[in-house]
């Protein structure tokens, strides 16, 4: 039973951080025959026999793609081509999950959870693996699934294996690895994929291979973030882009913000977009257009009213609200809602009805309130976040 | 009543004729498509639906709402917290925020 980590081996624990962050975030071109080799050992490890076909591709998304139809292609020419990533990557995983938990107290585990794998998990699975997987998912269901269905295969980007983002759970392995609890050793075939290529996909007769990203651009708090260009970018032009880990269209990033009017902002049917807009516009020339443009009507503790006239159409209104919960530097985000003109309270249920109350008076709290179906005098809050 | 962003939960006395909803994994009240963060419980809150479309909560032991990353099996506290966790109350009726778009009313999206 391990009760405490060897002095050697704690001593290395900001190091062994280090290097599993710098796996998950490398943009190193792949090194495919150690990629390769590692695949190899992940079957052996598995008793699955080891693919005959090799396919590489460029990124994630292409990869969703290829490996449905290498599965496809492997059906037809040999029965084979289901996913294999349950059996080569989850139930090796989950075994030497239960063989050294029973040989590591409670409080080692737990020490090497917190220096070690919590950040690398922050950083490379929620920032950025699951941007990717969100990224693709999207793509793949929006470009390719809907035409198929599901004659490729029942999950739209089917089961991969994560590569360079598995480094989290990976890297907790390695400190046991290193402490000499030889289960570990089963994950050898893993973590050289995992040190050498980016996303996989394991199949019966073959398997798909992706490259790792070209570019990751990251702020202070290592969320992706670019304002010019993607923030994750692959050798084949897929990518992301993002606003301080949010995720956006190309335009939001690439279009000049000058040219945005309010109106543009506020067609925006997605608010944390339309935050991200105003966020790229820059506070100065947002205050600025809102100067020359909108009328500003009334403010409170709820927010700021503005009111925008519109030649033949009704006025847009709309108020500015701050995020209850600050931002780590103490600024707040900042968000727009667009409310009725005579802000009556708005409701919509899960059937489609709509309801509007009756009109309020022009006030930041009535217009907050009616975007929760209530009215100001109604709306009385007891903590907010 | 309380706010986490776009929710607010009304504390009301009692649940008129709602059917208790089968979760499996966390009760998630509002989700954003583009964030992947979503605000409810990990567990130990129902939540059930009336005829009408309206969406309550159960929450006897009082358990605070919390926002983060949702997973099939939890709501992760999220590297940097968008909102903080929140006392709710026992029993509410859920209300998700709506923007006005031109003579309709949409659900406030993220």
């Amino acid at each position: 039973m391990l009760d405490k980590l060897p002095g050697d081996v704690a001593a290395q624990l900001p190091t062994i951080r280090d290097e599993w962050l710098a796996v998950g975030l490398s943009t190193e071109p792949a090194n495919r025959a150690a990629a390769v080799a590692g695949v190899m050992v992940t079957y052996d490890t598995a008793s699955i026999p080891r693919p005959r076909f090799v396919v590489w591709l460029d990124s994630p998304y292409a990869g969703a793609v290829g490996q449905a139809y290498l599965a496809a292609i492997l059906r037809g020419y040999s029965g084979m081509g289901e996913q294999v990533g349950d059996q080569v990557e989850v139930q090796v995983r989950d075994q030497v999950w239960a063989q050294v938990r029973d040989q590591v107290w409670d409080q080692v585990w737990h020490q090497v959870r917190a220096q070690v794998v919590d950040q690398v998990r922050a950083q490379v699975e929620a920032q950025v693996r699951e941007q990717v997987r969100a990224q693709v998912g999207d793509q793949v269901w929006a470009q390719v699934w809907h035409q198929v269905g599901e004659k490729l295969h029942a999950r739209p980007i089917g089961n991969p294996a994560w590569g360079q983002h598995d480094s989290g759970w990976l890297g907790f392995y390695d400190v046991f690895r290193r402490c000499g609890i030889p289960a570990c050793k089963r994950l050898d075939g893993l973590a050289a994929v995992a040190r050498n290529a980016g996303w996989w996909w394991p199949l019966a007769g073959g398997v798909v291979l992706t490259d790792r990203p070209y570019r990751i651009a990251r702020d202070d708090q290592h969320r992706l973030h670019s304002a010019d260009g993607m923030a994750l970018e692959y050798r084949d032009g897929w990518g992301i882009y993002a606003w301080h880990g949010l995720r956006v269209p190309a335009e939001i990033i690439t279009a000049n913000p000058d040219a945005w009017s309010i109106e543009t902002i506020m067609d925006c049917e997605n608010q944390e977009h339309r935050r991200a807009m105003i966020e790229r516009m820059g506070a100065e020339r947002w205050a600025a257009k809102l100067r020359a443009h909108a009328t500003p009507v009334q403010r409170d503790d709820a927010g700021a009213l503005y009111r925008l006239d519109r030649a033949g159409r009704d006025p847009l209104v709309f108020v500015l609200v701050d995020n209850a919960t600050p931002n780590p530097d103490g600024s707040r985000k900042q968000y727009a809602l667009r409310c009725h003109h005579e802000l009556r309270p708005m409701r919509r249920f899960k059937d489609g009805r709509v309801t509007f109350g009756d009109p309020q008076e022009e006030r930041a709290i009535n217009a907050v309130a009616s975007t929760f179906g209530l009215r100001g005098t109604e709306y009385l809050l007891t903590a907010q976040s | 009543m309380i706010r986490q962003g776009d929710v607010l939960i009304v504390p009301v006395a009692e649940i008129p004729g709602a059917v208790r909803r089968e979760t499996k994994g966390p009760a998630v009240v509002a989700f954003g498509e583009v964030t992947g963060h979503g605000h409810g419980w990990d567990d130990g809150v129902a939540l059930l639906d009336a005829p009408d479309g309206t969406v309550y909560v159960e929450n006897p032991m009082g358990l605070p709402l919390v926002h983060g990353h949702v997973t099939a099996s939890a709501i992760e506290t999220l590297p940097v917290v968008e909102h903080a966790p929140i006392p709710a109350p026992r029993l509410g009726e859920v209300r998700l925020q709506v923007e006005y778009a031109e003579q309709d009313v949409r659900q406030v999206m993220d």
